[in-house]
């Protein structure tokens, strides 16, 4: 791993950070405002998703669903998508890593990476999508979770109280892993135009038991609980739909579909 | 309460308790099995077809795919590798400890494998996952006749495991984010633990399996690292204590090593990765087949061998006989006309010393003289059990016959090698007893049970440095249960160095 690719990636990784980006009522962002409504934006370079950054193995299977309804989403904003193969991605990211100057900033080296895929194929905009798990604040006495713009329900399994909260002795509050999809888009020139996250679903449920402690001659029962991977992760494309919409705005919003089109199946 | 109140409070507690206790293991389910054979294994599952397809799919690439970037240099085994996808995650218990959801076990028959194979919608992640872990086992066990560290064997199994395909690209060493989670929660075990386990303590092992994949991965984006790291499981392999092996291999300090396997995880924790990548195209891959119907006679046999297999090394064989038993049982239930089932049937009453059962079963049967090699080898093996355990001579005559006959329909069955080895040590011909032990060790896969055997042949003929060599791997390997602990009795009598590496 050269001091270039290290850079770069430290640079990728950086602009991950919730820190890095403005946090809006619904979900946090950054976008550059002359960007809004930019005519000259036609065709939006699209990379798979997670190209540059770890894609969670367990979310393999999704990821041709959420590709999908980003470039619904693209289309219905009457961009042009230019999409680019992951064998693609990759060797343009190890020919800008080898043949770069060792100490490029990251802009320097997204500017010649961007450069590298626009050589392969023409587009206005280079559009980077990933899969992120964030943290998800819950809420509802453990029956809710919201995070980056939308609020999803947990699904429960174990020992449940009949009006569906939770008694757990070290409370079921706090923070969940909840998955988001993060865009980052590059001009030709490195410069960074928007960076958001749009939360998608849960993919975790939580699982409660009981455990029994020893304490001297005794045993005590206490509440436990876990986060358990849930076994449909992120098949609700309703749920798919809205988080790509909250991740795109205000830099691309689609226009509302027609009451005609929100019926078609 | 009043003293009647009381009686009958006491009386529905003890049906209770009694109802409790004699809860049946689950009847494991016999119908709807399916088999997909493949040139380097054979998978049994009752999944739905489809995915039972995929997943063989999946294997077909992630074996060669692991062929193709590990240094392994072995072909297929010669011997059966047999992958059991069990739906149900009780019925699959049976086949392995509670707390694990899929176990390889390398005998000397081959390898097989169980596993839980829980639902559809679980199967592109977790079975899948399970699946490549397991036969990632096998694979780096290869022809080694020692097993590799156990921290090493299940990180480099997890690390291949986590192979993904994502469009025309296949990636390798990609962040595991379900151990990165339990790293986050529990923070990674010190090295020195990890390195320093013994067989059979205790171990979070949530925790062991996670730094022992991170210290993997770590080790694997290094060059350098990766060199000291596979001269230290040489190391390992050939018995040195891992804190000299460690000073031996590695530059870095054990400290260094532990900071920068926190600053690998914290990066991977961020996001970051490390994983490299190969064309699918660049990959050949066969097709999988297509599934095929198991009756349920023979699913049971399949299972019942599965069974018996395990019960070679276990620590609880007799119970393993007897379950291993009651399928054998189901076979012939299902299907009277089951040759296999009736000698497997035998054999599991005469490895629990009921002999004259064991005999009347055969005679029975009419299978004494079947030209069926499995067969044949269970009759022998019967015959060989019933001599040992007499020592009269005409019985010895007879089960040497049984043997020769056996290897004669198999000339390569290891097992058949192994009961004329132990018919040869029980008689007192040592050297004959060492060359069949060690033509069987040639032929088989590994058993810790034969290493054992065959160690206390060498102790007796004086050869106690073969003897040695033979009993430190079995003594350190963590699978072996009770089979480890009489290789430690036997070290400790050779009064070989605890310390010292290899002989």
């Amino acid at each position: 791993v050269t001091k270039r690719t290290r850079t770069l990636i430290a640079g990728l990784v950086a602009c991950l950070l919730p820190a890095a980006c403005t946090t809006s009522k619904l979900h946090p962002y950054e976008l550059d405002e002359s960007e809004i409504a930019d005519p000259a934006l036609h065709r939006v370079g699209l990379l798979p998703l997670n190209a540059l950054v770890a894609l969670p193995p367990e979310l393999d299977g999704a990821a041709g669903r959420v590709t999908s309804v980003i470039r619904a989403h693209l289309e219905a904003c009457g961009v042009e998508v230019v999409p680019f193969s992951l064998s693609e991605t990759r060797s343009a990211w190890s020919q800008v890593s080898d043949t770069g100057s060792q100490e490029g900033t990251a802009r320097e080296g997204m500017r010649a990476y961007v450069e590298h895929l626009h050589g392969v194929r023409a587009f206005d905009v280079l559009l980077l999508p990933s899969l992120l798990y964030r943290d998800a604040e819950i809420r509802s006495m453990g029956k809710r979770a919201r995070w980056d713009g939308v609020e999803r329900e947990i699904r429960q399994s174990g020992h449940v109280n009949m009006d569906g909260s939770v008694y757990v002795q070290s409370g079921l509050r706090g923070k969940m892993p909840a998955v988001s999809l993060h865009l980052a888009a590059y001009r030709l020139d490195g410069t960074r135009v928007f960076n958001s996250f749009g939360g998608l679903d849960l993919v975790h449920e939580v699982e409660f038991g009981t455990v029994y402690r020893q304490q001297l001659n005794n045993r005590f029962p206490e509440s436990v609980y876990q986060w358990r991977l849930r076994r449909k992760r992120l098949r609700d494309m309703d749920a798919l739909r809205e988080g790509v919409a909250m991740a795109f705005t205000p830099w691309l919003d689609a226009p509302e579909p027609s009451l005609a089109e929100s019926a078609t199946p | 309460l009043s003293a009647r109140r009381l009686q009958r409070a006491c009386a529905g507690l003890s049906l209770l308790l009694a109802l409790g206790c004699a809860t049946p293991a689950p009847v494991v389910d016999v119908s709807d099995w399916l088999e997909l054979r493949t040139a380097g294994f054979t998978v049994y599952g009752n999944l739905e077809p489809d995915e039972l397809r995929r997943l063989t799919g999946d294997l077909l690439l992630f074996d060669a795919v692991v062929r193709k970037v590990t240094n392994t240099r072995i072909g297929h085994s010669h011997l059966p590798v047999r992958l059991f996808v069990v739906r149900d995650p009780e019925q699959a218990r049976e086949f392995m400890p509670h707390f694990a959801s899929g176990v390889l076990y390398p005998t000397l028959d081959g390898y097989d494998s169980a596993l839980i194979g829980e639902d559809p919608d679980s199967a592109d992640f977790w079975t899948r996952h399970t699946l490549l872990h397991e036969y990632a086992h096998y694979v780096l066990r290869g022809d080694r006749r020692t097993p590799l560290p156990r921290w090493y064997d299940e990180g480099l199994s997890e690390f291949l495991a986590y192979m993904g395909v994502r469009d025309d690209v296949i990636l390798i060493g990609r962040a595991a984010t379900p151990r990165l989670a339990d790293l986050a929660r529990r923070g990674p075990m010190p090295l020195a633990e990890l390195f320093g386990l013994e067989p059979g303590q205790r171990v979070d092992l949530g925790r062991y399996y996670a730094t022992a994949w991170a210290l993997v991965h770590h080790l694997n984006t290094s060059k350098d690292l990766n060199r000291q790291s596979l001269a230290y499981v040489r190391r390992l392999v050939r018995g040195e204590d891992w804190r000299s092996a460690f000073d031996a291999s590695f530059e870095p300090s054990l400290e260094a090593l532990e900071a920068s396997l926190a600053q690998h995880i914290a990066f991977l924790q961020r996001g970051g990765r490390r994983d490299f990548h190969l064309a699918r195209s660049k990959v050949a891959v066969p097709a999988a087949p297509e599934p095929v119907e198991v009756s349920p006679a023979e699913t049971a046999y399949q299972l019942g061998g599965l069974v018996r297999r395990i019960a070679e090394d276990s620590p609880d064989a007799p119970r393993e006989i007897d379950r291993a038993r009651q399928l054998f049982r189901r076979a012939l239930e299902l299907d009277p006309a089951h040759p296999r089932a009736e000698a497997a049937l035998a054999w599991t009453l005469a490895a629990r010393g009921r002999f004259e059962e064991a005999s009347d079963a055969l005679a029975v049967s009419g299978v004494e003289d079947s030209g069926d090699p499995d067969v044949a080898l269970d009759v022998a093996r019967v015959a060989a059990l019933r001599a040992r355990a007499s020592g009269d001579p005409l019985a010895v005559s007879m089960a040497r016959q049984r043997i020769e006959r056996a290897i004669g329909l198999a000339p390569e069955s290891p097992q058949a090698h192994a009961e004329l080895a132990r018919l040869l040590a029980a008689t007192g011909r040592h050297d004959a007893a060492i060359a069949a032990f060690e033509r069987a060790r040639e032929l088989g896969g590994w058993s810790a049970r034969l290493e054992v055997d065959l160690a206390r042949e060498y102790l007796k003929v004086g050869g106690s440095e073969h003897a040695i060599a033979l009993l430190r791997p079995v003594a350190r390997d963590d699978h072996a249960g009770e089979v480890a602990e009489e290789a430690q009795r036997l070290l400790d009598q050779a009064g070989a160095d605890p310390g010292s590496g290899a002989s």
